[in-house]
């Protein structure tokens, strides 16, 4: 038999390359991007097309970023930087990329984790005290669906419009306060609620018909216990599997969101650094953002195992 | 006990039905007994009958849309009718308990058995945190589990499947009630653990507990039953002492119940020796795998054996024996790690360098034909039966236009109505499916037969017409048949030949008569042991 | 007391032979109706409405909802009733489109993962992998970098960025047809590869599509307005919902008509294609069951 903590490590190991490998696709998919994008990456780095330089600051420039090299040279120098931490310079900011991820991820992390807290709360109000209740399950079943169809920068605009303009109840833009999350989360956290409580609805339905459930309701148990208790640990993998994908959407949707509420973070970086082709910033920021979704992907396993131990006996 | 105890349990026409878009639908209808301290008594039925819908009734889980009425419905005292939640909540688990089927997912199987059972307890407020947890090991112990301490840590799908339905048991006496409902408790268990939960059930009994016992198994119900009620669809057709109706049974559904039994069935008449060539030749089979735990271990290894033509060779063992690893090599559907197989005399399966490719196999596939246990999966769910029919008979060659003609007839072979040409298999009976399968299979007039467990899934009363079908083909067309079931008097009925497997391997080979009769192994012995006590008050038919 | 209960509940209620109207089908018949109305606004827009969606009238600009103006004007005077169902065409095209691009991505590389062999099978499995941990959004992002503004980038970029979360969905489809029993018996039968492929493993793999196509017309839309609303798809003054919502966003505060009513479009366009999906998938289910 081999030994417990061999095959842990073994698994670890097998995440461990799978991680690296995706890193190592990101990157490769930026360096394509920035090989894709017309215009030449040299003025780029100078300032955009207004600067006027000469041929010969060019051919220096270039010389200097190695961009005069063959492609595959070019590719194997750009891995060679990236695998070292090099992320480089960004060109319209100014300064070094993890400088720039440093300011400007602490805010997106903190607007993910709080529209992340608003999501699995609404979902699981939504749908456990109202799975096959007679008025309240439709109803509830009906809201969520309308939630999942909410795109979250229309929802923003609307809740800035709403509760800052009209009510002048939160702060219509900046990063500063608690007070100025409320709104950003609720609009990035409502239709991805929407979503876990439509594939929660769905696993709780079916784990209510579950034999253990009728076990327990046999041994005298009253319904909240039966719900809270039994079934909704059965119903709850569904959602966290989502989760891994659902923190992929907020990512992907912060970058309207940060617009919209005028807040520090990576997705209205990303968005500047995409239009103005500064392409060390996109590398570094996309590189970033795998590195969250393989971390969450990560944590949605270990959560996974914590709520099904049978599944640690299983795979690993 | 004194001579006359009051009962535990007064039924007076009981009634159960549920409101559905169509209207009301009658589950149980008037159903009347009483249950003393320590009497036993039996709900026998096929599925449908209503039986399991009266358990949930007795214990208030009818379920939505469901409506109880009877003219009297008490526990000890306490009379049940339109009791409110609360009652009812104080009620279960400390006054009345319930045995599910198949403990893997009766029991929480996210969490440890220990945990379930002490949630009886702490539903109820029994004792501090502590006591519970001793009171926990004493249970499991009672019902017959060694090392207790380190049982109530595991998971049912960590214990094996006799271990998770003791734990059951003891999470549903927990609090002691006098009333013990059990809904086909060994439904899912291999026969050496059905008569081992027998024994614990009885234990029970003894000790006074009254005991509802539901199952679709009259010859399970036998060896306990002080009293039995026979149900069909929901009704009442027969009802009095267990002696009476096992051997003076006077409604003719309970007789069919009882005959369908096929432990009871006589025993296939003693063919004579050897007589056809060999059809089908297994060398040496071996079939490894890596386990779940990352262990390599071997599913089946040295299988041999030899099939002739005409014969029917059973293949009996528990699950997890290696059987349907050694079908589906023999099928030609798994690649073996070691050993070959012929068929009609000609190579099948090699393992090894130099397989036999599957575009040599391909053509004489035809000449064996497969029943699977669960025959629903084996149709492509948007086929019609025409069509599952009529693509078995290109496969062996038969021109289009016949088709029609041809599928009349099959459908007559396995009597089915020729209205069902036209439905889906999703929305035909168990019965009818396996029907399907069964005329699928003889569609290519093969030459063997593999058949596995192909009743396990059906009533019993489905099952004999089922296995009566499948012996007529069989000597109508002769056909050898390969017949994989864990069931004994299923082989006993349609085997020439047996051969025994534990942990992948043969164990024993033999005729059907030595082999059931004077077993030599020593887990053969028990295996048919374990089956006689299943049925042993069950008198044969004469 | 049972005695008389008993023969009302034994009298059943006489099955139904139409199918009756109950609460469960308004929601789907208010979906096909506003889809319906959805795709004529496609094709023939002046059915609905008269006004040009682009006609300037400076003296209109900032009218909030009135009866000559029910969704009001926007800064140039244009009227946004007009423009919405103007906007109908784009949108409808763009969601179509979009999601035509995606699950024929995900269906090809579900096809060469599920039936080319093992390397094939463990390749894909990888690259859908490493497309997904790539948020979609993110990926149409980087896209329209290459590519640059306008709607057909906008299509490639959402279509090929979405494709990684079909493709999952339709390659674990594909491997659950392959290991099924009916595919067993088929080859038990003695059938050619090829023949199981055509008549069991691509009708059964496929059928999810339909249902997923059409939700995900609602999906696509509500993506690429996203985009647009970056001001990476149509230029504004484009009537297309996203556009116009991009527009709306400066004047939030002073005309929330020009923002709620646009993206109210969006919102009950993929109301409807979700209601529609779930509809359509309980008639697959119930033909086949």
């Amino acid at each position: 038999m081999i030994p417990f903590f061999l095959r842990v490590a073994h698994a670890f190991l097998a995440k461990a390359l799978n991680a690296f490998t995706v890193l190592f696709a990101a990157a490769t998919l930026c360096f394509v991007v920035l090989q894709l994008t017309p215009g030449d990456p040299v003025l780029a780095i100078l300032g955009g097309g207004s600067v006027n330089a000469t041929p010969e600051t060019l051919a220096v420039a270039r010389h200097e970023y190695g961009l005069d090299r063959p492609l595959p040279v070019q590719y194997g120098l750009y891995l060679t930087r990236l695998a070292q931490g090099q992320f480089g310079n960004s060109f319209s900011q100014h300064m070094p990329v993890v400088d720039v991820l440093r300011s400007q991820a602490p805010p997106t992390l903190e607007l993910m984790a709080a529209a992340f807290i608003v999501a699995w709360l609404f979902a699981l109000l939504s749908t456990v005290p109202t799975v096959r209740r007679r008025w309240f399950g439709p109803v509830a079943s009906s809201l969520e669906t309308i939630s999942a169809g909410l795109p979250p920068f229309w929802l923003g605009l609307l809740l800035l419009w709403a509760f800052s303009f009209e009510f002048g109840l939160f702060p219509p833009a900046g990063t500063r306060g608690v007070l100025s999350i409320v709104l950003p989360a609720l609009a990035l956290g409502i239709p991805l609620g929407g979503f876990l409580a439509q594939v929660t609805r769905e696993s709780f339905d079916l784990a209510l018909d579950e034999p253990c459930v009728l076990t327990a309701r046999a041994r005298g148990m009253d319904e909240r216990a039966v719900r809270l208790r039994h079934v909704l640990r059965h119903a709850l993998l569904p959602g966290v599997d989502l989760s891994a994908w659902g923190i992929g959407a907020l990512v992907g949707n912060a970058v309207a969101i940060e617009m919209i509420f005028s807040r520090k973070g990576i997705g209205r970086e990303l968005f500047l650094a995409v239009s103005g082709h500064d392409m060390p910033l996109v590398a570094g920021i996309i590189l970033f953002i795998a590195a969250i979704y393989i971390i969450a992907g990560f944590l949605a396993d270990l959560l996974r195992r914590l709520i099904d131990p049978r599944l640690k006996a299983l795979h690993s | 006990m004194s001579a006359l105890p009051d009962p535990v349990l007064h039924v007076e026409d009981l009634s159960v039905s549920f409101a559905t878009p169509r209207g009301h639908t009658v589950a149980v209808q008037n159903l009347s007994f009483t249950l003393k301290p320590g009497q036993v008594v039996a709900l026998v039925g096929e599925s449908g009958s209503g039986k399991s819908v009266t358990a949930r009734s007795i214990i208030g889980l009818t379920g939505a849309g469901g409506h109880v009425s009877a003219r009297r419905l008490s526990l000890g005292d306490d009379d049940l009718r339109d009791l409110p939640e609360r009652r009812w909540r104080d009620i279960r688990g400390r006054r009345i308990g319930m045995v599910l089927q198949d403990a893997l997912v009766a029991l929480d199987p996210l969490r440890p058995v220990g945990r379930e059972i002490a949630e009886s307890l702490a539903v109820h407020r029994r004792g501090t945190a502590k006591e519970r947890t001793r009171k926990v090991l004493e249970l499991l112990e009672q019902v017959g589990i060694r090392e207790p301490d380190l049982r109530a840590r595991q998971r049912p799908d960590e214990l094996s499947g006799g271990l998770r339905q003791r734990a059951l048991i003891a999470s549903a006496i927990a609090m002691s009630p006098s009333l013990l409902i059990a809904d086909e408790p060994t439904t899912a268990l291999d026969p050496t653990v059905q008569a081992q939960i027998l024994d614990l059930f009885s234990s029970l009994r003894d000790r006074g507990t009254g005991l509802l016992l539901i199952s679709h198994d009259l010859g399970f119900v036998a060896k306990l039953a002080d009293e039995i009620i026979v149900l069909e669809h929901g009704k009442v057709v027969e009802q009095g002492p267990a002696a009476r109706i096992l051997t003076a049974p006077k409604h003719p559904y309970t007789i069919t119940l009882l005959e369908a039994d096929p432990s009871r069935h006589p025993a296939r008449p003693v063919a004579p020796e050897p007589t056809g060539d060999s059809l089908l030749e297994a060398r040496d089979l071996s079939f490894i795998r890596k386990g779940p735990d990352g262990v390599i271990r071997p599913i089946i290894s040295d299988v041999t054996l030899t099939l002739r033509r005409g014969r029917t060779l059973g293949l009996i063992g528990e699950s997890g024996s290696g059987k349907t690893t050694t079908s589906r090599i023999i099928a030609g559907l798994l690649q073996p790690d070691t050993g070959t197989v012929s068929f009609r005399g000609e190579p099948w399966v090699a393992a090894g360098a130099q397989p036999v490719p599957e575009r040599m196999r391909r053509p004489r596939r035809r000449f064996m034909a497969l029943i699977y246990q669960d025959p629903l999966s084996s149709f492509d769910p948007r086929w019609t039966v025409f069509d599952i029919l009529s693509d078995a008979l290109s496969a062996a060659g038969e021109p289009k236009a016949n088709h029609t003609d041809r599928i009349g007839e099959l459908l007559e072979r396995v009597r089915l109505p020729c209205s069902i040409a036209r439905r889906r298999p999703g929305g035909i009976s168990g019965g009818q499916r396996q029907r399907v399968a069964i005329a699928r299979a003889v569609a290519v007039k093969p030459d063997l037969l593999i058949c596995d467990e192909p009743v396990s899934a059906l009533d019993v009363s489905v099952q004999a017409q089922v296995l009566d079908l499948l012996e007529e083909l069989q000597r109508d067309f002769g056909l050898a048949c390969l017949f994989i079931s864990h069931d004994m008097g299923v082989i006993r009925r349609m085997c020439d030949d047996v051969v025994v497997m534990q942990e992948g391997r043969i164990i024993e080979v033999g005729t059907a008569a030595d082999v059931l009769i004077r077993p030599r192994h020593s887990f053969t012995q028990s295996l048919l042991t374990a089956a006689t006590k299943l049925s042993a008050s069950l008198p044969v038919v004469a | 007391m049972t005695d008389m209960i008993l023969p009302a509940l034994r009298r059943r209620v006489p099955g139904f032979i139409m199918p009756v109207l109950t609460l469960r089908h308004v929601g789907p018949l208010l979906a096909a109706f506003y889809l319906l109305l959805l795709v004529a606004a496609a094709i023939a827009p002046t059915l609905f409405t008269h006004i040009d969606p682009m006609a300037i009238e400076p003296r209109d600009a900032f009218q909030g909802p009135s009866l000559s103006h029910p969704f009001g004007t926007d800064q140039s005077g244009r009227d946004v009733l007009a423009r919405v169902i103007h906007g109908a065409r784009q949108s409808l095209l763009l969601g179509i489109s979009a999601i035509t691009l995606a699950l024929s991505f995900a269906t090809v590389l579900a096809l060469v993962g599920g039936l080319g062999g093992r390397l094939a099978e463990k390749s894909v499995r990888w690259l859908l992998d490493v497309m997904f941990s790539i948020p979609s959004l993110v990926l149409a992002l980087l896209f329209t970098a290459t590519l640059g503004s306008g709607i057909v980038p906008l299509i490639v970029a959402i279509g090929v960025g979405s494709a990684a979360g079909y493709g999952r969905i339709v390659f674990g489809q594909v491997l659950a047809v392959r290991r099924a029993g009916y595919v067993e018996a088929a080859r038990a039968l003695g059938h050619a590869p090829a023949g199981i492929i055509v008549r069991h493993i691509l009708p059964n793999a496929f059928r999810p599509l339909i249902v997923m196509g059409t939700m995900g017309i609602g999906q696509m839309i509500v993506w690429s307005a996203s985009l647009s609303f970056l001001g990476l798809g149509a230029r504004p003054p484009a009537a297309e919902w996203g556009t116009m919502l991009s527009m709306g966003r400066d004047f939030v505060a002073e005309a929330w008509w020009m923002t709620f009513f646009p993206g109210l479009a969006i919102v009950v366009t993929m109301l409807a294609t979700t209601i529609a999906g779930r509809s359509l998938q309980r008639l697959i289910e119930g033909r086949v069951s």
